[in-house]
């Protein structure tokens, strides 16, 4: 009995120290505290951040309005090309004209936008047929 | 731990070419619990390398060094690991981490201990409070002079409640109030059943006849003076 | 504190300690991550989109040949004599073209009556485009935005000049389908391009079963009693996915750089953590194992990691499936003002990203585990002897 109250008496006198000590005034006397919060703002960030793409990947629903379009009016294309550009249009293209096109070759040919854009009276375009 | 012995420890190292020079030289000592020894020599005689085999920081060449019949100076890595987190050492040098804060210096040992940081803070205090050293928990210890090291070192070696307490030159820049306190301290441990070795030539505790059991060494080999 | 160990405490306070050290490492991780999945993403998404919305598209198109040019389409033969091949289920005549627009060159179709009635099913179509009107995509004009300037005139050059009124502009959202399509009425779309009643630009043909589309080519070629070209649709997509990722390639470009980003981010970790044997060693001798070393040093490594990677997908994720991102558009396709904006299939993207975070992360965590591990095991009384050396 009379050990556990010393061991009390002594526990106590400790944390009276310690309160009186830099755990409680403005000059920390480690920086644990910090770090427990940079742990957790980065264990935050990792968390989020991974949440918000797997929700975004799972939750994401593409509209169909798109699909309606080139459904109602026969697109065979996107426009992700801009217009006039044998990628855009590879069923203009006329197969006995060589202009070095071909899907895994890319685009190297005539500009057709550059020749568009600025011919020398920029009053007609060319039009497929 | 009921006693720490040295049989024939011996260290031998190479130096340039083949030369080599013997640092301990067949050392046998016994070393008990509740009893605390201090070994003397004069610098260069061994004493460091000698508290660094029964720390498990350096294997001997030669002989073993036998903790409660277990040849700890023969484990392999692991286990040697295990040994030293029962050893609290006190270097020359105080080996202090310059940008971290005294307190956190003395936490150090207790961090892979698996205690709740709440209990790390407590026994650092309570170690530093100790030797007096409470009103400096947050300073940097850059802004420390040597014997404040020394001390802040001696509080780490303490923290974790070591098994065996071994201590190079620990009056090193200290005066006489600070070296009474840690041989009050010294005394504290050893009658919680901790080994306590002690090297030192400092007069002050030599002549304190505070210890057990006293040795000398002298070009690496160990004497029993009392 | 109950929610860290004192390891992991320890391994941010030692981040603290070296702090610059910490964000360089972060932020050249997350750029490399962004580079390294920005084209995987983008080439992914896009092939993706692009096989989605083109399924809902014709299987085939048929044009009429001629040595060296296009010619007209007789809608009656044409549609006849697709009709009579077997597995074709309709063949729809088009009318379209290519033309001057007011900022740009754009695509005109000519919308017909059967057109019109599916067109109105859309909730954001109430009528049809009437004569003299146009329906125009988000792109068309760069400075409206949807709903306004819906009185604005429209001058088209084709084989004639045309006048129109815009009388709807599509939403944003259709971007990557009608971004700089203009809707005219047939009469009007006939009279742009030059093209007589009678007469299409060619026939958009639906297959029974998609993947037939190919073995009626023959048979088709066959049906019609003048030379054709046809398309299909898998050679569309091809084209998309080649194009995509031919300029995909390009930006792997940058992967050069980022790779050697990478060797010295690994290199960093190497020898950051192998310069620090003096405080292993210290540690060692304060009673830390070599498994309580090699896991504060892991922890480091993770602190900074982890959240690096996963700021850097979730960047290159939203670069690229952010709804209507139109940088790539500006970047790859040659738009030279107001690119369309994307909005990209992102399904399976996780799995990519998870091959580039392992890509990184794997490297960058041995590069760490590594110098770890050796100084874990070494002689204390080595490492403390590096004291000074560091």
């Amino acid at each position: 009995m009379l050990f556990r109250e010393k061991k009390w008496s002594a526990k106590a006198v400790l944390l009276q120290k310690m309160q009186q000590h830099s755990f409680c005034t403005s000059q920390p006397c480690d920086r644990f505290d910090l770090s427990r919060k940079i742990i957790l703002s980065l264990f935050g960030i990792t968390l989020l951040c991974l949440t918000l793409v797997l929700l975004d990947v799972h939750l994401r629903t593409p509209g169909n309005h798109e699909e309606q379009i080139i459904q109602a009016i026969n697109l065979s294309n996107l426009s992700i090309v801009p217009s006039g550009r044998p990628l855009r249009h590879p069923e203009g293209v006329i197969p006995s004209v060589n202009l070095k096109f071909s899907p895994s070759l890319g685009s190297i040919m005539i500009n057709a936008e550059y020749l568009l854009l600025n011919p020398p009276q920029y009053s007609k375009s060319y039009s497929i047929p | 731990m009921e006693r720490v012995q040295c049989v024939n420890v011996s260290l031998i190292i190479s130096l340039s070419g083949h030369a080599e020079k013997s640092i301990i030289h067949r050392v046998k000592a016994e070393f008990n619990a509740g009893q605390m020894s201090l070994i003397t020599g004069v610098t260069g005689a061994g004493k460091s390398t000698l508290l660094h085999i029964l720390a498990g920081i350096i294997r001997p060449t030669e002989g073993e060094v036998i903790v409660d019949d277990q040849k700890v100076s023969r484990w392999m890595a692991y286990h040697r690991d295990r040994w030293r987190k029962k050893v609290g050492i006190i270097f020359q040098q105080p080996h202090l981490l310059n940008d971290l804060t005294v307190f956190e210096n003395v936490c150090l040992p207790l961090i892979p201990q698996k205690m709740p940081m709440q209990t790390i803070r407590k026994k650092a205090f309570h170690a530093l409070d100790c030797l007096g050293l409470s009103h400096m928990v947050g300073e940097r210890v850059t802004a420390l002079s040597g014997g404040e090291r020394q001390q802040i070192s001696i509080a780490r070696a303490i923290v974790s409640g070591p098994e065996l307490i071994l201590a190079d030159e620990p009056t090193a820049h200290q005066d006489m109030e600070n070296v009474t306190r840690l041989m009050d301290v010294f005394e504290h441990h050893k009658r919680k059943n901790t080994v306590v070795i002690v090297a030192s030539h400092d007069p002050r505790i030599v002549e304190s006849r505070r210890f057990n059991a006293c040795f000398n060494i002298e070009n690496g080999t160990l004497e029993k003076v009392q | 504190m109950r929610f860290a160990s004192p390891t992991w405490l320890w391994a941010a306070r030692d981040m603290l300690r070296h702090p610059s050290e910490a964000i360089l490492t972060a932020l050249a991780l997350i750029s490399v991550i962004v580079v390294a999945a920005v084209p995987m993403l983008l080439s992914h998404g896009l092939s993706n989109t692009a096989q989605r919305l083109l399924d809902s598209g014709p299987s085939l198109v048929v044009r009429k040949l001629a040595a060296g040019h296009w010619l007209p389409m007789p809608v009656e033969d044409g549609v006849k004599a697709a009709e009579s091949v077997t597995g074709v289920l309709s063949a729809v005549p088009r009318i379209w073209g290519v033309v001057g627009g007011p900022e740009s060159v754009t695509t005109v179709m000519g919308v017909s009556e059967s057109d019109v009635q599916t067109l109105k099913r859309f909730s954001d179509l109430t009528k049809s485009p009437a004569r003299g009107e146009a329906f125009i995509g988000p792109g068309v004009l760069s400075a409206s935005s949807n709903g306004d300037k819906v009185e604005e005139l429209l001058l088209l050059n084709g084989q004639k000049e045309l006048s129109v009124k815009v009388g709807k502009i599509f939403s944003g959202k259709n971007s990557m389908v009608v971004h700089d399509i203009i809707l005219l009425h047939e009469s009007d779309a006939r009279k742009l391009l030059g093209l007589e009643k009678g007469f299409s630009s060619d026939l958009a043909i639906h297959v029974f079963h998609e993947q037939e589309a190919d073995a009626i080519i023959p048979d088709l070629l066959d049906a019609f009693p003048w030379p054709v070209a046809i398309t299909t649709k898998q050679d569309t997509l091809k084209i998309y996915t080649a194009s995509g990722d031919r300029r995909a390639g390009l930006i792997y470009l940058a992967l050069i750089p980022s790779l050697l980003g990478l060797a010295l981010i690994v290199t960093a970790g190497y020898r950051g953590t192998r310069s620090r044997f003096y405080e292993a060693g210290l540690l060692k001798s304060l009673g830390w194992t070599s498994q309580d070393i090699v896991g504060f040093f892991m922890c480091k490594a993770a602190l900074i990691a982890f959240p690096s990677v996963s700021l850097g997908i979730t960047l290159a994720y939203a670069l690229v499936y952010w709804p209507a991102v139109s940088w790539p558009a500006y970047l790859f396709f040659g738009w030279q003002n107001n690119p369309p904006g994307l909005y990209l299939n992102s399904s399976g993207s996780f799995g990519i990203l998870i091959q580039v975070s392992a890509g990184i992360l794997v490297p960058y965590l041995a590069a760490n585990l590594w110098p770890a591990i050796k100084n874990a095991t070494a002689d204390p009384h080595v490492l403390l002897q590096a004291e000074g050396k560091m």
